[in-house]
């Protein structure tokens, strides 16, 4: 698709004839990012103001031109590249580091502001942000937000979303909104952050800074194999002590990378951890007692600690290294970023060393231990086809493998363009079907970065959602029945704060079970009808804990259909709901990160009922008491907006869900 | 000059050894660590302008996706915008020398790459020197005669061609009695019958600011020293020019080296960074030639810079010391030890009023290689000029000539607070040459 004449100069007049451009090597220049994907757009713009965006949006719309937006282009998954033609917004040049409120700890950025950028303005104030991508010196904090981005320190602080507190947000129709996670009715900011800009543009973030802790203390420990180093990250946690990070080597990557960066890592160890604690000093000493119990208790060798910042920087060069011992082997490094729940990482990680031996490829192997995530950097040189479809075909065995665990194909780094078709590993068709339904609501004409996420023929290549759990059966049937008579529905729960009148009630009391407690990956599985106080009780009996309520009347699903306790959306990891056509959808699961597809957590956390049935939630716990004082809120009233009456339609175009929220009309 | 930028003589040397452009450039991940070190990048904010999107221009046109001829003006100022730092190899996670691929774009461009004028005068310099020496004269009296002052008043200095005459303007001295009194003087220096040390004169020492020669000469007191005047060393013409030329000038700085040292392989010194990194580079340039490589490896191990020798300016600085900072900035590679060296030269000068700059964009080369798109280089300069202002500097000491220059053209314009000097200013004047 070439732009016409008449568009280009509307573009000329709207951004300044230097600011557009429509040569070939512009072109060329901006349709890749660090994946394998090439596409060459039709245009490319520079925005230069950020009061540029809604009119260039609307300009956009009003044409039906595809766009694309792109910064630093540091991701690997082909998030940037215009598959479908189109303009490509460049949106670099808004840089600016609005402001840095300390009082108030938050920063206020442009969507170009480099991440390092922010880090170095708030070093000499005594202040940091949270997440820490590996790309951090030249990704930028807009880009971090679409991916949702995470790293190292993700485990303690969380990922980007967690870590923004408010965005302006300009949906593909041009209209700008200000999303919060608090704010009523569906967490769009949180359904927004991991996008990868298909539902829309970012125009402006306010992130959350933190005091940079006083002190940080680094350990190096070498174990006799994975599994004893894995299971000490998961005693870690169980005893509430959670790292500022975990890193982890296999044997092979260590020798790699002690060969190119001498870091003076033991080159014999079958596993090594880098942990790192912050904090105060009492606690730092505290914890690291706790630490070397621990370690000791599952055989470590060696327990190295870095005493002065000389030897800490020390211990983190190798680690730093890692791609660069690759980058320097081969013309292409490919870089997976599978995780899987704490407990299958042992395992996945010897399936895929058997992967990789067998496809006859070389690969080192990271993983951030703390929240199963890991990083095989597979070396290639694409210029050799027979080589580029082997690694090709590594990179879907493990993405399959990790599927296959429970886990996820992309834990921070997204799906873009790459990673499209093993989407159909991880999600059955209906939850894809899901995926599409929300990008329709978000964006009919599908202009925003089109052709990512959502596999293509998906309802032939993903399997159909099997459940065996006789009461959802059961409640899926219900639904699909009432789908079928165009009978309504209003979803109560034991104690529903809203009473309704309605001759359709439809009650999840019968989905009662706590299916499951981990307490090797701290996870609870635990259906959505049980009442809080239930399942507290339960939790107290097997003396775990959980950040709920204490005083809550009503069932988990009203819970968090209702936002009453807001501190608990971003505890859960993964959740299964009924849709009003009787669709059973499950995203998430025991994971700590997962950038695959749009979060349907957050998108029926404050749904009211009104968009599925929530059967069940998978959420974290803790060894420790978790503070939970405090009344819960009650249910918002709130106003459909847009976005809310888009999705709606689109999920529920006969209205067959109705909240209470909205006062019911068919009683 | 070859066009065909897949010649197998397009070798470039990274961490790995010497590789061909073509593989060489296959070797970007396209991670983009190296954007936020981009100068011209930080100026700009476009891809085009990268290290990155440099990269990936010569991989496309290697893989005849664009073609020269398709946007030359462009690929013109993708090519010369790109001012050599270095500072995206020092990002890299695969070191890749990007300075090298662009100077390979550079070459292939040809002869539109530099505006005529300009390239006739780095033609000049290489084969006669004499001749180019008339030139800078002859420069230099029509700045005196107003002559310059008059072509600007007129805008004739506006047209494309002609913007690096403005550019030049600043640096270039104006002709004063003195200048021409300590340029006599070092010319007619006697050459030694037995000497121990080689001296190979910058150009900006020999036609810029002989102070520059003048003090180096001093770091040598009591020994014999053999000036190489007006020896090209190649390298203006491995930045923008002929490659013939090139390897002409290379051979004959080889031979004359081997030939003056006689079996002593004596040092050979200069005062600039850019040509004491460009001729550690000869084993490189001769790598194709197996009779010469020996003798160029041998001939870039006795390579000094100033920062080499003993370095004592002794009652330098009875006043008290102003704040100073180190400009480690120059064309090709980092300066990397030889840095260093100068850094603790500078901490042990001025103690706690040494200050240490390791704000990225400090290190933005002040140095005169990006003339021909004077526009961007006086974006860069002036970025340069404001850091020297917000940190309160009186005094930066540059390792490259130009640099100094240039930058001490763009203080006196806009910060006459401070002054920029090349390191070997460390040095009085009132001794010996």
């Amino acid at each position: 698709m070439r732009l016409s004449p008449r568009v280009l100069k509307r573009l000329q007049q709207l951004l300044g004839e230097e600011n557009v451009f429509t040569d070939e090597i512009s072109l060329a220049l901006n349709g890749y990012d660090c994946s394998q994907s090439r596409h060459r757009p039709d245009a490319v713009v520079n925005v230069t103001d950020s009061a540029l965006l809604e009119p260039l949006v609307s300009l956009l719309a009003q044409e039906k031109i595809p766009f694309v937006p792109r910064a630093a282009a540091t991701n690997h998954a082909g998030s940037c590249a215009a598959v479908k033609g189109g303009v490509v917004l460049n949106l670099n040049p808004l840089h600016t580091i609005y402001r840095i409120d300390t009082a108030r700890q938050f920063a206020e950025v442009a969507p170009g502001a480099i991440t390092g950028d922010l880090q170095e303005a708030l070093a000499p104030l005594g202040f940091f942000y949270a997440p820490d991508p590996a790309s951090e010196k030249v990704c930028t904090l807009g880009g971090n937000l679409a991916q949702n981005a995470s790293g190292a320190r993700c485990l303690k602080y969380g990922n980007t979303s967690d870590n923004t507190l408010c965005i302006e947000f300009i949906t593909p129709a041009a209209q700008t909104l200000v999303l919060r996670h608090n704010d009523p009715g569906p967490d769009w900011l949180g359904l927004v952050a991991g996008s990868e800009g298909t539902l829309g543009l970012i125009k402006r973030l306010y992130l959350k800074i933190r005091p940079a802790p006083k002190h940080i203390k680094t350990f190096l420990a070498t174990f006799p194999s994975l599994a004893a180093g894995v299971q000490t990250v998961t005693d870690l946690v169980a005893q509430g002590l959670i790292p500022r990070c975990v890193e982890a080597m296999d044997h092979i990557t260590t020798q790699a990378v002690e060969n190119f960066a001498h870091a003076g890592y033991p080159a014999e160890a079958q596993a090594l951890l880098i942990i790192e604690l912050d904090g105060n000093l009492q606690q730092i000493k505290k914890d690291t007692q706790t630490l070397q119990t621990l370690c000791r208790a599952n055989g470590c060798q060696t327990f190295t600690t870095a005493r002065t910042e000389a030897e800490r920087q020390k211990l983190w060069q190798g680690r730093r290294a890692a791609y660069a011992a690759m980058a320097a082997l081969a013309p292409n490094v490919a870089v997976g970023d599978g995780t899987v729940p704490r407990s299958q990482l042992p395992y996945a990680l010897e399936q895929v060393r058997q992967i990789i031996d067998q496809n006859g490829v070389s690969a080192s192997l990271l993983f951030h231990a703390g929240d199963g995530n890991f990083h095989p950097q597979i070396i290639f040189d694409a210029r050799n086809p027979q080589q580029t479809r082997r690694v090709h075909n590594t990179l879907q065995e493990i993405l399959k493998t990790c599927a296959a665990c429970g886990g996820t194909v992309s834990g921070e780094h997204g799906i873009g363009v790459e990673k499209r078709a093993v989407m159909a590993y991880q999600y059955s068709r209906e939850t894809l079907r899901l995926f599409q339904k929300i990008k329709n609501a978000f964006d009919p004409f599908h202009l925003a970065n089109p052709g990512k996420i959502i596999p293509l023929g998906f309802e032939e290549k993903a399997a159909p959602h099997t459940e065996t759990d006789p009461a959802v059966l059961g409640m899926a049937q219900e639904i699909k029945k009432r789908f079928t008579e165009k009978t309504p529905s209003v979803i109560t729960g034991t104690n529903s704060q809203l009473k309704s009148h309605s001759a359709h009630l439809l009650s999840d009391s019968s989905l009662n079970r706590i299916i499951e407690i981990d307490k090797t990956n701290y996870m609870a599985v635990v259906q959505a009808g049980l009442p809080v106080q239930e399942l507290l009780a339960a939790l107290r009996a097997q003396k775990v804990h959980a950040k709920l309520p204490g005083n809550y009347p009503g069932t988990l699903g009203g819970l968090v259909a209702s936002k009453a306790w807001p501190d608990f959306i971003s505890q859960i990891t993964g959740i299964q709901a009924i849709l009003p056509d009787g669709d059973i959808v499950q995203y998430g699961g025991k994971l700590m990160k997962n950038a695959a597809g749009y979060n349907l957590c957050r998108l029926f956390a404050g749904s009211a009922g009104a968009l599925g049935l929530i059967t069940q939630l998978t959420f974290k716990i803790y060894a420790t008491p978790c503070s939970n004082a405090g009344p819960a809120q009650p249910l918002l009233f709130f106003k459909p907006d847009l976005l809310f009456c888009a999705v709606k339609q689109e999920i529920d175009p006969e209205n067959l869900f109705i909240s209470p929220a909205f006062g019911e009309t068919n009683a | 000059m070859p066009k065909d930028l897949s010649s197998p003589h397009f070798l470039v040397m990274g961490p790995q050894g010497p590789r061909t452009l073509q593989n060489s450039v296959d070797y970007c991940t396209r991670c983009n660590a190296c954007v936020q070190s981009c100068p011209s990048y930080l100026l700009k904010r476009e891809e085009t302008f990268s290290a990155r999107g440099r990269n990936q221009i010569i991989r496309l046109l290697l893989e005849q996706k664009i073609k020269l001829n398709q946007n030359p003006s462009l690929l013109q100022q993708t090519a010369f915008s790109c001012i050599l730092c270095a500072r995206c190899v020092r990002a890299c996670a695969g070191a890749l020398p990007v300075p090298d691929h662009v100077l390979a774009l550079r070459r292939t461009l040809g002869k539109n790459s530099l505006p005529f004028l300009l390239q006739m005068l780095v033609r000049l310099y290489g084969t006669h020197p004499t001749l180019f020496a008339c030139m800078v004269r002859l420069f230099q009296i029509l700045r005196k005669s107003g002559a310059i002052h008059i072509l600007r008043w007129l805008g004739v200095l506006q047209m494309p061609g002609l913007r690096w005459v403005k550019h030049a303007d600043y640096i270039l001295p104006s002709t004063n009695k003195a200048f021409q009194k300590q340029l006599k003087k070092l010319k007619t220096l006697p050459e030694p019958d037995r000497a121990d040390i080689l001296y190979l004169p910058s150009l900006e020492a020999q036609y810029a600011d002989p102070q520059i020669a003048c003090r180096t000469l001093q770091l040598t007191a009591g020994k014999q020293v053999a000036v190489f005047w007006n020896q090209a060393s190649g390298l203006f013409e491995y930045l923008y020019g002929n490659e013939t030329r090139l390897m002409t000038q290379a051979k004959n700085l080889l031979t004359r080296w081997e030939k003056k040292s006689a079996r002593r392989k004596l040092p050979l010194l200069t005062d600039s960074l850019e040509v004491y990194l460009f001729l550690k580079q000869y084993p490189l340039l001769f790598s194709a030639l197996p009779g010469w490589q020996k003798r160029a490896q041998n001939f870039a191990s006795h390579i000094k810079y100033i920062t080499d020798l003993s370095f004592r300016p002794a009652a330098a600085h009875e006043e008290e010391p102003l704040t100073c900072a180190l400009d480690t900035s120059s064309v090709l590679y980092p300066a990397g030890a030889t840095a260093e060296r100068a850094r603790k030269i500078l901490k042990t000068l001025f103690g706690k009023n040494f200050v240490e700059c390791e704000y990225s964009r400090f290190s933005i080369p002040a140095g005169g290689v990006a003339f021909a798109y004077g526009t961007s280089a006086e974006e860069m300069i002036l970025e340069n000029v404001k850091d020297v202002a917000r940190r309160q500097l009186r005094q930066v000491f540059c390792l490259s000539g130009w640099a100094a220059l240039e930058l001490d053209a763009a203080l006196r314009r806009h910060y006459p607070q401070a002054q920029a000097r090349h390191m070997v200013y460390l040095f009085r004047d009132d001794e010996r040459i």
